[in-house]
């Protein structure tokens, strides 16, 4: 599954993480911060690729993961790139079977 | 007098440095983030480019971005140029005394040079606050991103604290990239205060001619034009029908 992390700096500099957007299907699904999650399904974020820039939404799916990272960059709050884990998915679920 | 002799000053004064370094106006509290030094440095996972939050010899924290750890191209702004133009929005906000910038100051760590800019403790971000609350500060932001031409604010990069707003993150600024154009307050009267600062400074021939000595070494000549003509544009829109139309009247370089 490709997830993307959201990281926020403490007051003691450390980064926690405070959110996972995960794509199922073809939208976005964000688990975490309540008020934070909410925020984003929301306001969106920006979509630096396109000129004039515009608002996506979750359902804009892979495509709003990938655009995460140009929004949650000020150190502050941060997206990490997306992260594949395909293949920790799959060995979890010969590991059940 | 301060210790190095220079003149004591008012928060948002401005003076000349009388130090070896001429390149840098002197705030009061811009010398103690040029002059520490590093005694932590943690690199953060995420984002775009290369930030470090640095703990400074005289117990602050900073947010430090190396021009090394510049890696995002945008069209129009070069990588090697962001650090510098995040000190290049605070000089602007400060001469214009609108105090949104926390204090942004090109810093060279033995040999690692990047922007390095006051962290903000207990800072709130967008989703802990009603935003309702700041929209005469955030109207301000507004007018501020067009004058600095920023083509990347967005929620993520405005922190709240106490009744103030900070702009972070202001390295894809003046050039002619394409604007963001967040929110909507066109036909939206600016304050009097706001309309003041800009027109102050539009009609103080001295002060451009300082701001404009000290960003021609941070910005190329024709962003520092650029950047000049879009305040005395927005300057004379102000004056004369209170705030920003419409869209059309943004323009990257009006004159």
């Amino acid at each position: 599954m490709k997830t993307v992390e959201i990281y926020q700096l403490s007051d003691q500099g450390e980064q926690k993480v405070i959110a996972v957007c995960s794509l199922t299907e073809e939208t976005v699904l964000c688990e975490g911060d309540e008020s934070f999650v909410n925020h984003l399904s929301q306001n969106g974020i920006t979509d630096y690729s396109q000129t004039p820039r515009i608002t996506i939404f979750p359902d804009a799916g892979l495509h709003f993961l990938e655009q995460m990272k140009n929004n949650f960059s000020s150190g502050y709050i941060n997206a990490s790139d997306i992260l594949d884990n395909s293949e920790q998915d799959e060995k979890k679920m010969l590991e059940n079977e | 007098m301060t210790e190095d002799g220079g003149e004591l000053l008012s928060y948002g004064e401005v003076v000349k440095s009388k130090e070896k370094d001429n390149t840098q106006w002197k705030f009061r509290e811009e010398k103690d983030l040029q002059n520490a030094r590093f005694t932590r440095e943690v690199p953060l996972k995420g984002g775009t480019n290369q930030v470090i939050v640095v703990t400074l010899d005289n117990g602050g924290k900073g947010i430090f971005k190396p021009v090394s750890g510049e890696w995002t191209q945008r069209e129009f702004v070069d990588i090697g140029t962001y650090y510098l133009r995040d000190r290049a929005a605070f000089l602007v906000d400060r001469t214009l005394n609108f105090g949104l910038v926390p204090t942004t100051v090109v810093h060279n760590a033995e040999g690692k040079v990047g922007s390095l800019q006051e962290y903000i403790l207990d800072a709130k971000m967008s989703w802990h606050v009603d935003q309702g609350e700041y929209s005469s500060l955030l109207h301000k932001l507004w007018i501020f991103d067009q004058i600095i031409w920023n083509s990347d604010r967005n929620y993520t990069n405005i922190l709240y604290k106490e009744n103030n707003i900070f702009a972070i993150d202001n390295a894809l600024t003046f050039g002619p990239d394409e604007i963001n154009r967040y929110g909507n307050y066109f036909g939206i009267d600016v304050s009097e205060d706001v309309v003041r600062k800009i027109a102050s400074f539009a009609e103080n021939e001295q002060k451009q001619a300082e701001l404009s000595e000290h960003l021609l070494e941070l910005l190329s000549e024709d962003e520092v034009v650029a950047c000049f003509n879009r305040i005395k544009h927005i300057s004379t829109l102000l004056q004369s029908q209170g705030s920003i139309l419409g869209e059309e009247e943004i323009v990257y370089n009006p004159m």
